[in-house]
């Protein structure tokens, strides 16, 4: 799959850079909505990996965008707080299919991208 | 304060009362003297009235009797028809005369008028008593009219008295008119009848009314009154009739009015007096009440201030906190992540133990940090609880799932098992995240401190308190009584020598025990049988159904 990485954390957006890389997917690392946003103009993306809090506001409006310019693309936002903890994400963030609070294991990472490349579909139908 | 003035208010007051019944009784007083000073000066006006009026009668009856004795003088010789006709006259005219009779110049009685009086004819008048006789030789001698004292009357008709008057005929005495007064008789037609009253004719009483003695009024005399040479005297003492016809006023209402008026006066200016103190602590009240708005003013003001500032604080709390959350998952993760990297990369035995190693260094880092960034919120007071619905059944399975990773994690030395008791409902009302967060740490303890044998959780409702109660059992080394008071403590830990991981900072359980707190709930603990713990959460706010279904 095609991936967008969006984390301000240059190291650990290595680790999500080098994970994906090593489990055969094309990555796009940023490290700001803008150039996430920027991205997603220039191709289509199948999955969008989201830090939450960003060092200048956050990528809400990122997951908002994808939702209208990538009907199709699943995805994952990785927060480091406790939002969300009921998994009330959805009335916020009605793009974003999973919710993952960091630290986030790469083998639990591995098996929910496997989960999202299989049952890759158009939203319209999901919803 | 008030207590003296209200010891001012009732002495003021009852000086007022005591001014009250001093003027009523001083205004009665004055009234009643006056009353009877009028009394009397109406009672002896009545008296010399009647004296007047006494005379008068008196004075009149002599004229008649004179002008009849003229008439006889004149004639030089008794008529006798024409005396008897005058005499009735006289007699009809003139109650209160009992006969009228002629005397010839020897007193001898010749005609009587009445004609029925036959008592006195032929009698020798001036024989009858000393005092006719000097009477009646007094009037011859000085040819005046005279009168005699009192005396009985013959034929018994009760007191009166004689008054004679002599007739002379060319300076010869021809004899004279008699002239018998009745004084019961005349004095009935007379005497006023609202007064009691005394008549004294030459120092003798000659008439009395029957209460005169009895009534105790004021005896009113007249002066003495001369009439023919007898001394004449009016006694009254005036009647309840006469008196009451005299009031034109009552002392005792009198009095009474003076005392309303002075009562009134007296109110009135107690109550200018009260209403001036009144105003004057109104406005001292006032001028304090200002003053203390103005301080709970100022204390509104610098609560609002303080709270204020406080929720600023809070903010400030929930902020950082939430920051240094971020702050430390993110590069935990990046470490996390490395390691796991490393792990997965073909890399020697030696360096691949070294990189798990790091990994689960890393992992406790991360347990640790968030106990202390769990105590900081708990301190901070920023832990917020947030009951919703929640199928069971899929906070079972989490619960199961939970269970099964420590247990994999443990090995084959620890078997384990979880019981739901049936009669609990579809859906519960709790704050899935916390009471996983509380459970989490004691399937930890629970599996750190048992080397073999099981670990079990326990789902069921305490049909006493309704508690939905969560045991976690396992069949470790147990916990001696005297550990079992603080284990609930921060910092807390139990040295024991057979835990295989007894790192730790000791935070877990007080950070269970505060949470479960907020949750409404209980944390315990207790010895299992035949040996290792029971560590209890219960539930009491887990019913409400009005929440949403998370």
């Amino acid at each position: 799959m095609d991936v967008l990485v969006l984390e301000d954390s240059q190291e650990l957006r290595q680790v999500w850079c080098d994970f994906l890389e090593d489990e055969g997917h094309t990555v796009t690392p940023v490290d700001n909505a803008e150039s996430a946003m920027a991205a997603m103009h220039e191709q289509p993306y199948d999955l969008l990996m989201l830090d939450l809090h960003l060092e200048r506001g956050t990528s809400i409006g990122v997951s908002h965008y994808a939702r209208t310019a990538l009907p199709d693309c699943r995805i994952i936002m990785i927060t480091g707080e406790r939002v969300f903890a009921h998994g009330n994400h959805m009335a916020e963030m009605p793009g974003v299919d999973w919710l993952l609070r960091k630290p986030v294991s790469l083998p639990d990472l591995a098996a929910l991208i496997d989960y999202a490349a299989m049952s890759h579909s158009p939203k319209a139908e999901r919803a | 304060m008030a207590d003296v003035q209200k010891y001012n208010q009732r002495k003021t007051f009852a000086g007022v009362m005591g001014l009250t019944i001093v003027v009523a009784a001083v205004t009665w007083v004055y009234l009643n003297a006056e009353r009877n000073d009028q009394a009397i000066r109406a009672t002896q006006a009545r008296a010399d009235a009647f004296a007047k009026t006494l005379k008068a009668d008196l004075t009149n009856r002599k004229e008649a009797a004179k002008r009849m004795a003229s008439r006889i003088a004149f004639a030089g010789q008794l008529d006798t028809d024409a005396f008897l006709d005058d005499a009735q006259n006289h007699l009809d005219d003139m109650p209160g005369n009992l006969a009228m009779s002629w005397l010839d110049n020897n007193f001898i009685a010749r005609s009587t008028a009445p004609i029925t009086n036959t008592v006195a004819n032929g009698r020798d008048i001036s024989a009858v008593s000393p005092d006719r006789r000097r009477a009646l030789f007094a009037g011859r001698d000085s040819k005046q009219t005279t009168m005699t004292d009192p005396v009985p009357l013959l034929n018994d008709d009760g007191i009166g008295f004689l008054v004679f008057e002599p007739v002379f005929n060319a300076g010869q005495f021809m004899g004279g008119i008699v002239s018998v007064f009745s004084v019961e008789t005349w004095l009935k037609e007379l005497a006023p009848t609202d007064v009691s009253t005394s008549l004294t004719l030459s120092g003798e009483q000659i008439f009395a009314s029957p209460d005169f003695a009895s009534n105790p009024a004021t005896k009113i005399a007249t002066a003495s009154a001369q009439y023919l040479g007898n001394e004449l005297n009016v006694a009254l003492k005036p009647r309840a009739a006469f008196l009451q016809a005299q009031q034109t006023y009552t002392p005792e209402i009198g009095a009474m009015f003076a005392g309303i008026l002075t009562l009134m006066g007296g109110l009135l200016l107690l109550s200018a007096n009260g209403l001036r103190n009144a105003r004057i602590a109104s406005i001292r009240d006032q001028d304090e009440l200002e003053y203390k708005n103005a301080q709970l003013r100022d204390e509104v003001l610098y609560r609002k201030s303080a709270e204020a500032a406080a929720k600023k604080a809070d903010d400030a709390k929930s902020r950082f906190l939430a920051v240094m959350s971020h702050e430390i998952r993110t590069p935990l993760n990046a470490i996390m992540g490395m390691f796991e990297l490393i792990e997965r990369a073909d890399i020697p035995e030696r360096q691949q133990r070294q990189a798990v190693s790091g990994h689960r260094s890393a992992e406790r880092l991360f347990a640790e940090l968030t106990k202390v960034l769990d105590v900081s919120r708990l301190d901070a007071e920023v832990v917020t609880i947030t009951p919703t619905k929640v199928r069971t059944n899929l906070a079972i399975e989490e619960l199961r799932s939970q269970l099964s990773g420590f247990q994999a994690r443990a090995g084959n030395n620890i078997s384990t098992e979880l019981t739901v008791d049936p009669a609990i409902p579809e859906s519960i009302c709790i704050d899935l995240e916390r009471v996983s967060q509380i459970l989490t740490n004691l399937l930890d303890n629970a599996f750190k401190f048992t080397e073999s044998g099981q670990v079990s959780m326990h789902i069921h409702i305490d049909k006493d308190t309704d508690g939905l109660i969560f045991d976690i059992c396992d069949t470790g080394p147990g916990i001696s009584k005297s550990h079992e008071a603080e284990l609930f403590k921060r910092f807390y830990q139990i040295d024991n020598g057979v835990a295989r991981r007894a790192e730790g900072s000791g935070l877990g359980l007080s950070i269970s025990k505060e949470v479960a707190a907020l949750l409404s709930g209980t944390l315990s603990v207790r010895p299992n049988s035949p040996k290792g713990s029971i560590f209890t959460l219960t539930l009491y706010d887990w019913r409400q159904v009005d929440a949403e279904i998370a």
